[in-house]
């Protein structure tokens, strides 16, 4: 028997070892999941994919529930993993960031519960008499996060420590629930039973129809630091006024759009070459951005080979990957399942 | 260059080197490096050594006019491509180029000229008032400029000590325009690319928001836009980077230019003068945490104008860093091996000591060659200070200098050797 303040501890923060243990000591193969399971499971990943909240709330003392909640995690890494899309990964992700956020702040007592959970973590932090939680700088750092509110520009940061308010502090944590979750997704295939890929087929097709492009949507700003050799010589050279040939520009232009830079800055670009003309160059800018409604996609590496303009032999296959990987941190390599392989 | 000039030139990197004994960067045996010719800074990468003394050997033998250390450790570092390395970790580094600070001497040193029209000038801009296109600037470093990067260099090290407490921080002179600030201890050698670019951003206050350091509307008051009190953080009591800015923008009322303000806080003189004479009461209330309004009638003009003195006056002018953005988030960048020679000064990229920095100067502590008298011609050169020494300015004559002179020049591609200019 799992004691009661565990399992909901599990069940809130099902990335933690807390949580992995008591899947451990259910030990219930992935074969005889029960129906209940299933369905959570699938519920999870539908919200998550639908970028809605999912933190239901337990106040009874049923521990069959609680259980039924912890095992669904899991369940639903799988079924994200096959759905074998990144974007689909990081919503995933993100939903777990959003409950874990939602526990902590609706916890009875906050600055209790982020320190258990920090705890479990292992992250190393401080408290000061003025109730702000010190993080290490490089503690701090190591995790990548999204939110502004976050950005060690708007935070204190003094004798090598970030001051955070427990607000924040939370918020931090999530962040940390984030990429935990995001590095351990995709889970090997290993074998999975049919109704598994079943309930992906289903998820897969309503999830497709919805995608938008990959960077659409995203609050994110354009990364040079993350741009391939190839596209910061051009963005350089575009930036600093050099006559650049219609081809570079055109690549440039189509990657830029590609990766969410929006029209008016893309013109604001070009204003510094020579026999710059607004006008043209906002028609042309915006018909290479609106084709067909996303745009003309961005070249390939081996398109850009045959032009001259591939600078370094990066491993991919086109610019886009490269940004892509940067930007999220390179996709490791596959996690093993949480269930006990049977 | 003609061929005299390079004879002369490595020549005398050779003598240097033939007697010179170059410290090793720490873990040497894991940093890549690279070298340049006299014209070009990298012409060959992937070199490893595997000691201090084989690096000494190389440098005899070679004699580069460049020589580069990644910032990278790996665990192959002569191994290509890039990924067959096996990257280790990195340090953080942090590069202050007098290239990137508008100092008011390079209206008198730098000049240019655009190469589409044929229009050129005094000063360093980067396209031609004439027709727009992209000049070449002939730029020079003088003391000036490199005390504008020095004084960059103070304040980024009080930061890097004092806030983010990094230790192992070592610095050294570029050998031309700049410094650079090495962080080596093991805590940053793990730190990702977006942990670099969040460092970077703190120092240059990119993704900086008011709101978030505690400026804002009291919620007391209802509607935001149309409060004229504001709130903000008190100045005694804040820390890390608010409390830099706090501290300046109490500097500021203290000082109080009106005509400085007219300029950055887009109010009317009237105005201004209304606050100057209320600076006191603005000072006070800045301790409780209040934000008085410069127009308690017109709000909208009151944030605004202190929106802009903060973000403008404050952070652009003279809080915010000008560091080189790239080098500073690139994790497999090579720069200047420190203690070695730059070839086109001849000046040695010197380690300077934390303590001793204030008072370095470059242009008299990184000389190393002698003060044989060289015969050079000069094709134009500004007045320059070498070892306490003044020369110039020169224009198209011909002039006997001490050795480490007329290799300033020549290196610098401002002179030539072989009699008169003939041979240009
Ligand atoms: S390999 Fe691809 S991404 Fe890298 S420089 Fe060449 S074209 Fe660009
Ligand atoms: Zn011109
Ligand atoms: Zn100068």
């Amino acid at each position: 028997m799992i004691p009661l303040e565990q399992l909901r501890f599990a069940q809130k923060y099902p990335f933690t070892k807390t949580a992995q243990k008591a899947i451990k000591t259910l030990n219930v193969p992935l074969n005889r999941i029960s129906e209940d399971v299933r369905e959570r499971a699938r519920i999870r990943v539908e919200r998550a994919l639908l970028r809605k909240n999912y933190a239901p709330r337990f106040f009874g003392e049923d521990p069959e529930l609680l259980e039924n909640e912890i095992l669904s995690f899991p369940l639903a890494k799988i079924i994200v993993s096959l759905l074998d899309e990144l974007s689909a990964m990081q919503a995933f992700a993100k939903s777990v960031a959003n409950s874990t956020l939602v526990f902590l702040r609706s916890a009875e007592n906050t600055v209790e519960e982020c320190i258990s959970l920090a705890s479990e973590l292992g992250l190393k932090f401080d408290l000061d008499e003025e109730g702000n939680f010190l993080v290490p700088l490089t503690v701090f750092l190591s995790i990548p996060f999204n939110n502004d509110s976050l950005k060690l520009v708007n935070r204190v940061v003094e004798n090598g420590m970030v001051f955070l308010s427990t607000d924040l502090f939370a918020l931090f944590l999530s962040e940390k629930a984030y990429s935990i979750v995001l590095k351990s997704l995709p889970v090997k295939d290993s074998g999975f039973p049919s109704w598994i890929k079943e309930a992906v087929r289903v998820l897969s097709d309503s999830f497709k129809k919805k995608k938008r492009s990959f960077f659409k949507g995203m609050t994110h700003s354009v990364k040079p630091e993350f741009f391939p050799p190839c596209i910061s010589e051009l963005f350089e050279g575009i930036s600093s006024g050099k006559n650049l040939p219609h081809i570079a520009r055109f690549y440039l232009t189509t990657f830029l759009n590609a990766v969410g830079m929006p029209q008016e800055e893309i013109v604001k670009l070009f204003s510094h070459t020579p026999n710059y003309s607004e006008r043209i160059t906002r028609y042309q800018v915006k018909k290479i951005c609106t084709l067909k409604g996303k745009g003309y996609s961005p070249p390939t590496c081996t398109k850009l080979k045959a032009s001259g303009l591939c600078k370094e032999n990066c491993n991919v296959k086109s610019p886009i990957q490269f940004y892509r990987n940067k930007f999220f941190g390179s996709k490791s390599n596959e996690k093993k399942s949480d269930f006990n392989e049977q | 260059m003609n061929s005299e000039t390079e004879k002369f030139l490595m020549q005398r990197i050779r003598s240097f080197y033939a007697s010179a004994k170059i410290k090793a960067v720490p873990s040497i045996e894991a940093r890549e490096f690279g070298i340049g010719s006299l014209g070009k800074k990298i012409v060959k990468r992937h070199l490893s050594f595997s000691s201090e003394k084989e690096l000494n050997e190389f440098l005899r033998m070679e004699a580069p006019p460049f020589i580069s250390y990644s910032n990278a450790y790996y665990q192959k570092p002569s191994a290509r491509p890039m990924e067959a390395k096996g990257f280790m970790g990195a340090d953080l580094v942090y590069e202050f180029d007098a290239d990137d600070i508008p100092t008011p001497c390079k209206k008198e040193h730098d000049s240019w000229k655009c190469q589409s029209c044929g229009a050129e000038g005094k000063g360093s801009l980067q396209n031609c008032p004439e027709c727009g296109a992209v000049v070449k600037v002939k730029q020079w470093f003088c003391s000036e400029c490199l005390e504008a990067a020095k004084r960059e260099t103070l304040k980024l090290l009080s930061i890097l000590e004092k806030e983010f407490g990094f230790t192992g921080l070592s610095i050294n002179f570029s050998g031309n325009a700049g410094y650079h600030v090495h962080v080596r201890s093991k805590e940053v050698h793990a730190l990702p690319q977006r942990a670099r670019i969040e460092l970077l951003d703190y120092l240059t206050f990119n993704g900086f928001s008011l709101e978030e350091h505690g400026f804002g509307v009291p919620l007391s008051m209802g509607d935001s836009r149309n409060s004229a009190v504001l709130t903000c953080p008190i100045p005694s009591k804040s820390k890390g980077l608010t409390a830099r800015f706090m501290k300046r923008l109490v500097s500021f009322i203290k000082e109080w230019d009106t005509e400085k303000l007219a300029v950055y806080g887009m109010i009317s003189k009237r105005e201004s003068l209304f606050l100057q004479k209320n600076k006191e009461k603005i000072l006070e209330k800045m301790e409780e945490g209040i934000l008085l309004p410069i127009n308690a009638s017109r709000p909208k003009t009151s944030q605004k104008f202190w929106k802009s003195l903060i973000e403008k006056a404050l952070i652009e002018e003279t809080i915010k860093l000008n560091v080189d953005r790239q080098t500073s988030v690139d994790m497999h960048r090579i720069l200047r091996m420190p203690g070695t020679i730059h070839g086109s000064t001849g000046l040695i990229a010197s380690v300077v000591e934390r303590n001793e920095l204030k008072k370095f100067n470059p242009f008299s502590q990184s000389v190393v060659f002698s003060s044989e008298p060289v015969k050079v011609f000069i094709n134009n050169s500004p007045e320059f200070e070498l070892k306490g020494e003044k020369f110039g300015p020169f224009n198209e004559q011909q002039a006997e200098l001490p050795e480490y002179a007329a290799f300033y020049l020549l290196a610098k591609g401002r002179a030539s050797l072989g009699g008169n200019g003939n041979g240009l």
